[in-house]
């Protein structure tokens, strides 16, 4: 183990990942307090860049954007109760009232030690929990890997939003663009419609800045947001969290670092549930929860460490199984694979260096964090003061940049701007856009698998359930698919009990 | 129903059809066994079955026991159809006159014209941003990030500019 941290240290402390490491977390933390924009976006704008640079740098760089949104969006949260982040709404619920009461400098100062440790913790586990589950995936063949596609996509339209039957429906149209192009087995062109630019498929990238990026930028500038936010600066005064925060805070922080971390790990689970999590399970523990929404410094130091545990924790199954755990993660597989290296379980194997210099700068990337974090945090704020009219076109700017990059083509500006009118009517019609971008990641590799399995089995289906782990990974897939349907008919029956015993 | 539901289920019934008829393009099963349309096959029926089931659940629910459900769907803010057309017309200029006109005159004209028709800036504010954004990303993509962008009738120009 000390040979590999050596050996990833030796990676990541060359001074180019450094700067890298240091460009990635500041870029990360600044689109986190930014409104709106979120780290999938932001990565999918830098992803045509890291085409120019090493494949070490270039996710060394798009991790510490990661991680780093999940810092910026906290300042929002509590400074001005507007999230950054999804996973940082729930930080607003105590967080502000702390502000109100003048402690946002203690708010602010136990999220940012908070999440180093909930970090640090993370990727301590990462080093010892990577190793062992390469191993086991690299027993996986076609029909489990089937499986695991099945549960990890289900899992995703499960967590992701209010209506499972849309965010299938999305999922499943991700998987329908994922085949668009030339089909790997036989090379015949599907749905291309006679277009050279769609012979590859289509970009994610240019799908995820469309939906994210564009649609967002959208809603900004045709005005479904409000146009002006008025932006308050509280004085950042007393950073450091007094002894008693810190009593309150710890257990909280272990607490929300656990499981955060398995939250990340889990396939579509993620930050903004860890972060959900967290809250309750604090409320619950709480000998007073009725402090909780009054400015309880625990609302604040559970779901912040969980968020960034859940950020090192999504990239267990992405570097061991090449599976990614949400969008982000697939971002990364992209960006990954635009180096010709396919991460997964060989990747430990054929790729030591890479493998402990990704971990190992997550390390520096938390420390970095925390230097950029605590000092410059009133600055952050500022950028708070750009009113939307002039960040809407900036971000859009950006989004035909990015597109245009990618293959040095305006048609990957017009795929954007398709993508991001789709993206805009989904966020009417209330469809979510997770689903269908991790969909059409996991889409090509779910087709390979399947078909690969069913040639295997000459064509008999039933065969992928005699497999005893692809058996589980579906049991999983089926209880998860049907439990909103078992929970509504107990609800149903509970209630008819309960209610024919008041009658009597 | 709601009528936002019943739009969107239509158009992704009428997506549905067709990947099937785009699949069945292609050989769906041969000796081997499964062809390059059987995937999209399977995925077109299944979408299409996901929106019928989709209809049916929202129409069991308005037909059922909550006919308010109606009023809440349709209250759902949606942007102005003014700004939005403008919005969607800058946005395919851009792309129509990105690789012709070049980098700075298409980002700066961009910004300028968002800035001043739809966040309604005065003509010196919003001159003064878009001229400064588009040089600093400029410099920033092509000298920092190495990443080549179309100079358009600008080229000769800069290129002499360039070459001194």
């Amino acid at each position: 183990m000390l040979e590999n941290i050596i050996l990833g240290f030796s990676h990541s402390l060359s001074l180019n990942n450094i700067f890298y490491c240091l460009f990635g977390v500041t870029i990360g933390t600044a689109v986190g307090v930014l409104p709106g924009l979120g780290p999938v976006s932001s990565i999918a704008l830098l992803l045509p860049f890291t085409y120019k640079i090493d494949v070490l740098s270039a996710i060394i760089m798009l991790a510490g954007i990661y991680y780093g949104v999940q810092y910026g969006g906290t300042m929002t949260s509590i400074l001005v109760n507007i999230p950054g982040e999804a996973s940082t709404v729930v930080t607003c619920i105590d967080g502000y009232q702390m502000a109100l009461k003048g402690r946002a400098g203690a708010a602010l100062g136990i999220s940012a030690f908070g999440s180093f440790i909930a970090g640090t913790f993370g990727i301590v586990v990462l080093m010892l929990l990577a190793p062992p589950l390469a191993r086991v995936a690299l027993m996986m063949g076609p029909p489990e890997y089937t499986a695991l596609m099945i549960t990890g996509l289900t899992l995703v339209i499960y967590l992701s939003g209010k209506s499972m039957i849309k965010s299938l429906m999305m999922g499943v149209l991700g998987l329908i663009l994922g085949t668009v192009g030339m089909d790997p087995m036989s090379g015949q062109l599907r749905f291309t419609m006679g277009s050279s630019a769609l012979m590859d498929g289509i970009d994610l990238a240019l799908v995820a800045m469309g939906l994210f990026g564009l649609a967002e930028a959208l809603a900004l500038m045709g005005g479904v947001k409000s146009s002006r936010k008025m932006v308050e600066t509280t004085k950042l005064k007393d950073i450091l969290p007094t002894r008693e925060d810190w009593k309150r805070s710890s257990v909280p922080i272990g607490r929300g670092s656990v499981a955060g971390f398995l939250m990340g790990v889990l396939p579509g689970g993620g930050a903004v549930m860890a972060s959900f999590i967290s809250y309750a399970m604090e409320r619950r523990f709480s000998k007073r929860p009725e402090r909780f929404g009054q400015g309880a410094i625990e609302g604040v130091a559970g779901p912040e460490s969980a968020n960034n545990a859940a950020a090192v924790g999504a990239f267990v199954p992405l570097l061991t199984l090449g599976i990614p755990a949400n969008v982000v993660m697939a971002l990364l597989i992209g960006a990954f694979m635009i180096h010709g290296v396919n991460p997964g379980p060989l990747l430990l194997k054929d790729n030591p260096g890479l493998f402990w210099g990704i971990i190992t700068s997550m390390y520096i990337g938390n420390f970095l964090l925390l230097i950029l974090n605590v000092p410059l945090i009133g600055l952050f704020v500022r950028i708070l003061k750009v009113p939307y009219e002039i960040l809407g076109p900036i971000i859009t700017v950006f989004c035909f940049l990015g597109a245009y990059s990618i293959n040095n083509n305006a048609t990957g500006i017009l795929i954007v701007i398709v993508f991001g009118v789709v993206g805009y009517l989904m966020r009417y019609f209330e469809y979510d856009a997770a689903p269908l971008v991790l969909a059409m990641v996991l889409g090509p590799l779910m087709e390979d698998s399947l078909r690969q399995s069913l040639m295997l089995f000459r064509g008999d289906v039933t065969q992928i359930v005699h497999r005893p782990i692809a058996l589980v990974f579906l049991g999983i897939a089926g209880f998860l698919l049907v439990s909103p349907l078992l929970s509504r008919l107990l609800h149903i029956g509970f209630s008819n009990l309960f209610s024919k015993k008041d009658q009597r | 129903m709601a009528k936002k539901d019943l739009i969107s289920c239509v158009f992704f019934s009428l997506l549905g059809g067709f990947v099937i008829f785009g699949a069945v393009k292609h050989p769906i099963w041969d000796r081997y066994g499964p062809g390059p349309g059987f995937f999209p096959l399977v995925l077109g029926i299944v979408f299409m079955l996901l929106c019928g089931i989709h209809i049916f659940k929202v129409a069991a629910e308005y037909f059922g026991h909550n006919r308010e459900l109606r009023k809440e769907f349709e209250s759902a803010a949606f942007a102005s159809k003014t700004r939005l057309a403008l919005c969607l017309a800058f946005f395919f200029c851009f792309y129509l006159f990105f690789e012709s006109l070049g980098f700075l005159i298409m980002v700066t004209g961009y910004l300028f014209t968002t800035l001043f028709f739809l966040g309604k800036r005065s003509v010196k504010t919003s001159l003064a941003v878009s001229g400064a954004t588009a040089l600093c990303i400029y410099f920033a993509f092509v000298y920092a990030l190495r990443v080549q962008l179309p100079l358009g009738i600008l080229r000769d120009f800069i290129l002499t500019y360039s070459s001194r």
